[in-house]
């Protein structure tokens, strides 16, 4: 992949994720951090699909996304839905829901069938993703931002 | 505590958590949420008990006598839209509220504030939701025209879609209608610009109509063992997803069995 390509994809996951985060209604001063984490995933995203194919990629593309808002969200004390949910967008199996209905009704039913699983399988990847990382136990990195912040009342919450 | 506090604090924590639930907040927040603020609000003997569309608080008094003076509300939340905004806000609240910045007039009062807080304009919330259908549509394969053509779609069904999600319409029909005029709408573009790539455009016209809030929700709520919560809302972006997908589907349907495309 040359450069051009990955300084559009930066562009474009940029701009979609700001798009969604005003869609949801979040508030200017998270607007930026959530594209940020929208164009991590995708860039994990796309960098793997090759080697390790889509399902695999849309996991650890939901295992960055998921780490990061996770961290942040007590950086910046806020929820971590408010910055997990518009990134993670770009991960959404929206192309493959696309091509199961286009092939349910064009009577192609072992395509549709395939992209009927494909979509399972990325969902699954997704879910996968949020589980294995929400169990990771964080209570250094809560430690550590307690001290760094300490003249602050509390951390944020590492859910 | 008399019961008259604890009445108060019950009702201020009960709207508190209504408006997490309106908003599409996960079940751990909001009983975390609801915990705090209870807690700071020097209530000792409380139950909660949420799922997605319904809280359940009950309280009583320090002195009461087993079993006596019970203060019990049940809060039914019918509907959730996907507003990250309000959470923010609340979380903040509690934030004060657990620091001892904020007392019960002072809840009361910002809850106020937050229940009237506006949203983006209207006209900023289409075509942010434009923006990001073009994007999409850029990030899935499209081309430049496909992206500009996917933008002006995703604006012109989000102005529907927003006016349907304010009625009592099921999200299955609501989903179904807009998918069925974005198919409608990309269809037309495929006739009649040549060169347009039909997947590409309607891929990233969709985007912004798939149940994000829903999904994640509900696999959070089902990984932090809320299984009644999560089971809703996973069923609920099943349905909303298969809205999309009949919408779309039904109209490519009817298009290819007249061979326009």
């Amino acid at each position: 992949m040359d450069l051009q390509t990955i300084a559009l994809n930066v562009i474009m996951s940029l701009v979609a994720t700001a798009g969604f985060s005003i869609a949801f209604n979040i508030p200017k001063r998270h607007i930026f951090f959530c594209s940020l984490l929208g164009v991590v995933s995708w860039i994990v995203y796309i960098l793997l699909r090759p080697s390790v194919g889509e399902v695999a990629a849309t996991f650890f593309g939901t295992c960055a996304i998921v780490l990061m808002s996770r961290i942040l969200a007590v950086v910046r004390k806020c929820p971590v839905a408010v910055l997990l949910i518009p990134g993670i967008i770009t991960l959404a199996p929206g192309s493959a829901i696309y091509y199961t209905a286009y092939y349910f009704v064009t009577n192609d039913t072992q395509s549709a069938g395939r992209y009927g699983f494909l979509t399972l399988k990325l969902a699954l990847a997704i879910v996968l993703g949020i589980i294995v990382v929400t169990a990771i136990p964080m209570p250094h990195v809560k430690k550590l931002i307690n001290r760094i912040k300490s003249e602050h009342n509390g951390a944020g919450d590492l859910r | 505590m008399n019961g008259k506090e604890i009445k108060r604090a019950v009702d201020i924590s009960a709207r508190t958590g209504s408006i997490l639930l309106r908003s599409g907040a996960d079940i751990t927040r909001v009983e975390d949420t609801l915990n705090h603020m209870m807690r700071s609000f020097g209530v000792k003997k409380y139950d909660i008990f949420t799922i997605t569309n319904g809280i359940f608080l009950s309280a009583s008094a320090d002195d009461a006598p087993e079993g006596m003076g019970d203060y019990t509300r049940i809060c039914e939340v019918p509907k959730n839209s996907s507003d990250l905004g309000k959470i923010d806000l609340v979380n903040t609240l509690s934030r004060d509220i657990e620091a001892g910045k904020c007392d019960m007039d002072g809840a009361e009062k910002r809850l106020e504030e937050i229940e009237n807080s506006k949203k983006y304009n209207v006209f900023v919330s289409l075509g942010a939701a434009a923006v990001a259908s073009g994007a999409f549509s850029y990030l899935f394969g499209g081309s430049f025209v496909d992206a500009l053509l996917a933008a002006l779609i995703g604006f012109s069904y989000y102005i529907l879609f927003i006016q349907l999600d304010k009625t009592k319409l099921s999200k299955l029909l609501t989903n179904g209608i807009c998918g069925c005029l974005l198919a409608l709408l990309s269809v037309a573009c495929f006739r009649l610009i040549p060169g347009v790539n039909l997947d590409k455009v309607i891929i990233g016209a969709i985007m912004p109509l798939i149940p994000g809030v829903a999904f994640v929700n509900s696999v959070r709520d089902i990984a932090a063992g809320d299984y009644i919560s999560g089971t809703i809302r996973m069923i609920d972006a099943i349905v909303t997803a298969s809205g999309i997908a009949i919408g779309v589907g039904v109209t490519i349907l009817v298009f290819t069995r007249l061979s326009v495309i």
